[in-house]
């Protein structure tokens, strides 16, 4: 099936599980090179079993854990591969805490697409896979102190929860790239922020498309506070005029300008779907995240990156709850014709009303 | 240039237990005698990339929770080719999209039309963003999820 599709992957387990670890790694002897490493715990069908290469790590290094998954139980185990360690596993099952306290995870979010054979690893019985988990770059570690890290996995269908042995290191603190968002955080737009390792010239494309954005929202909410009529502007891309209809896009653009004024958005950056502009989950607001079409789109104009952030807000349930009933302009301009009420209902349609591209009066 | 004529059949195992997966197979059928490409956005072909269902539980609408996506135009692999009297078919799991979570009886609708029909290979992928949306009827499925 689509090859332009497998990198695209459905977010799920946002939130890593961060649980509170009691802090009993004594610090370690210096110089020490033993393999941290404790017994494995069983849990159900999988144990897992994670293991430091050494017990203390310098600022300068990057710290990695080894994860093994064993399949303990006399029947075929199947889990997705993203939770499996090795090659793919960048969003970490691990909880990690430094001195007692959790550490925030500050790495990437994925988006999965559930349900595919293709992404399931089987395990025969007695089978392990091994691999490397990177934790410097998914996890705060900007102060030092003994770190303990441990592999996690919810129950799922066909998994039982599973929890490893934890396993202690002294890890100098390092500058993350946490850091520097806060720091963008504080230049920008005061509701704006951002996740999923935006570089720093992501960051401030995404800043200057916010703000336009901001300035194509509020420009529709005036036009439609003006008054009322059949306009082409409305016309081509809400079809039939009435006053209710136009009330009603009104409506929305309101809720999507006092959005972009006054929300927390939160713009994230680890998607790079080529064929995709950008996605949002409609009851998760106001997270919009942005993918590889975002890039190499203008900052404004058609389909733009100040449109498409229009077009993502308009879908939020408590915004304007659009849907996608038809993609690009010319399709758009036809379901105007064909029918209105969905154009109503388009996130498109909205975006390309915005946007005012060729300019509509 | 005629309409083609596809038949789309969904079906479900009518009984679940909350918790349980629930998965939905689509199958698109081309009953014209010439080859057809059919875009598979807002389809399950793809997966579940958007509203491809309508889900009520005991006729109440269930909000969706999965992603929406604004795509760039599309690509060859984009469609998917059915040939005379061949069937096209995906099985989609729902329930991270929707909420089967409540006891009840759950209805589920495809959309009413695809957002693009090719009756010509030179179509795919449609210049311009011109497509042919086409109107296609899938009787809905019930499934009824009882408590645990």
């Amino acid at each position: 099936m689509s090859k332009s599709l497998r990198g695209f992957k459905w977010l799920m387990g946002t939130v890593v599980g961060v649980s509170l670890l009691s802090g009993c790694g004594a610090p370690p002897a210096e110089g020490e090179s033993t393999p941290a490493e404790a017994t494995e715990q069983a849990q159900g069908a999988l144990s897992a079993r994670v293991s430091g290469p050494k017990a203390s790590m310098a600022a300068s290094e990057r710290v990695t854990v080894e994860v093994t998954l064993t399949n303990t139980s006399s029947a075929p185990v199947s889990l997705y591969k993203w939770d499996a360690p090795g090659e793919g596993l960048n969003e970490g099952r691990l909880s990690v805490s430094r001195d007692g306290q959790a550490v925030e995870y500050t790495g990437a979010h994925f988006k999965r697409v559930l349900g595919r054979s293709e992404d399931l690893i089987t395990l025969a019985p007695g089978q392990s896979i091994s691999g490397p988990v990177v934790v410097s770059d998914a996890y705060d570690l900007s102060v030092t102190g003994t770190y303990s890290i441990r592999y996690e996995l919810e129950q799922r269908e066909g998994v039982t929860a599973l929890s490893s042995n934890e396993v202690s290191l002294f890890i100098e603190g390092r500058r993350n790239s946490r850091e520097d968002a806060e720091a963008m955080r504080q230049v920008t737009a005061q509701s704006l922020s951002y996740s999923g390792a935006c570089t720093s010239s992501e960051q401030s494309a995404i800043a200057t498309a916010f703000s336009s954005a901001q300035t194509y929202s509020n420009n529709a909410y005036s036009y439609l506070n003006g008054t009322p009529s059949a306009t082409t502007r409305y016309t081509t891309w809400f079809g039939t005029y009435s006053s209710t209809n136009w009330s009603t896009i009104k409506t929305h653009f309101n809720s999507i300008k006092n959005a972009f004024a006054s929300a927390a958005v939160v713009v994230d950056c680890s998607c790079n779907e080529s064929g995709t502009y950008a996605y949002v989950y409609p009851g998760s607001p106001y997270k919009i995240y942005v993918c590889g079409a975002f890039w190499s789109a203008p900052n404004t104009g058609t389909d733009s990156r100040a449109g498409t952030l229009v077009h993502e807000m308009s879908h939020f349930t408590v915004v304007a709850g659009t849907d996608d009933w038809a993609y690009g302009q010319s399709a758009a301009k036809n379901l105007a014709k064909s029918n209105a009420s969905r154009a109503r209902d388009n996130a498109d349609s909205h975006e390309y009303f915005a946007e005012n591209t060729p300019s509509l009066p | 240039m005629t309409t083609p004529k596809l038949e789309c059949v969904l079906s479900v195992h009518s009984k679940a237990r909350v918790g349980e997966s629930v998965e939905v197979l689509f199958k698109l059928t081309n009953r014209s005698d010439a080859p057809v490409w059919v875009l598979k956005w807002q389809t399950p072909l793809e997966g579940i990339m958007g509203t491809v269902f309508q889900v009520t539980r005991d006729g109440e609408e269930v909000p969706y929770q999965g992603p929406m996506v604004k795509r760039a135009a599309p690509s060859a692999d984009s469609y998917m080719a059915i040939a005379p009297g061949a069937t096209v078919e995906n099985t989609v799991e729902v329930t991270q999209a929707w909420d089967f979570k409540k006891p009840g009886t759950y209805r589920i609708t495809f959309r009413d039309a695809l957002m693009d029909v090719a009756t010509r290979k030179e179509d795919v992928p449609r210049p311009g963003g011109d497509y042919k949306s086409t109107p296609v009827t899938c009787a809905p499925v019930d499934v009824t999820v009882a408590a645990r």
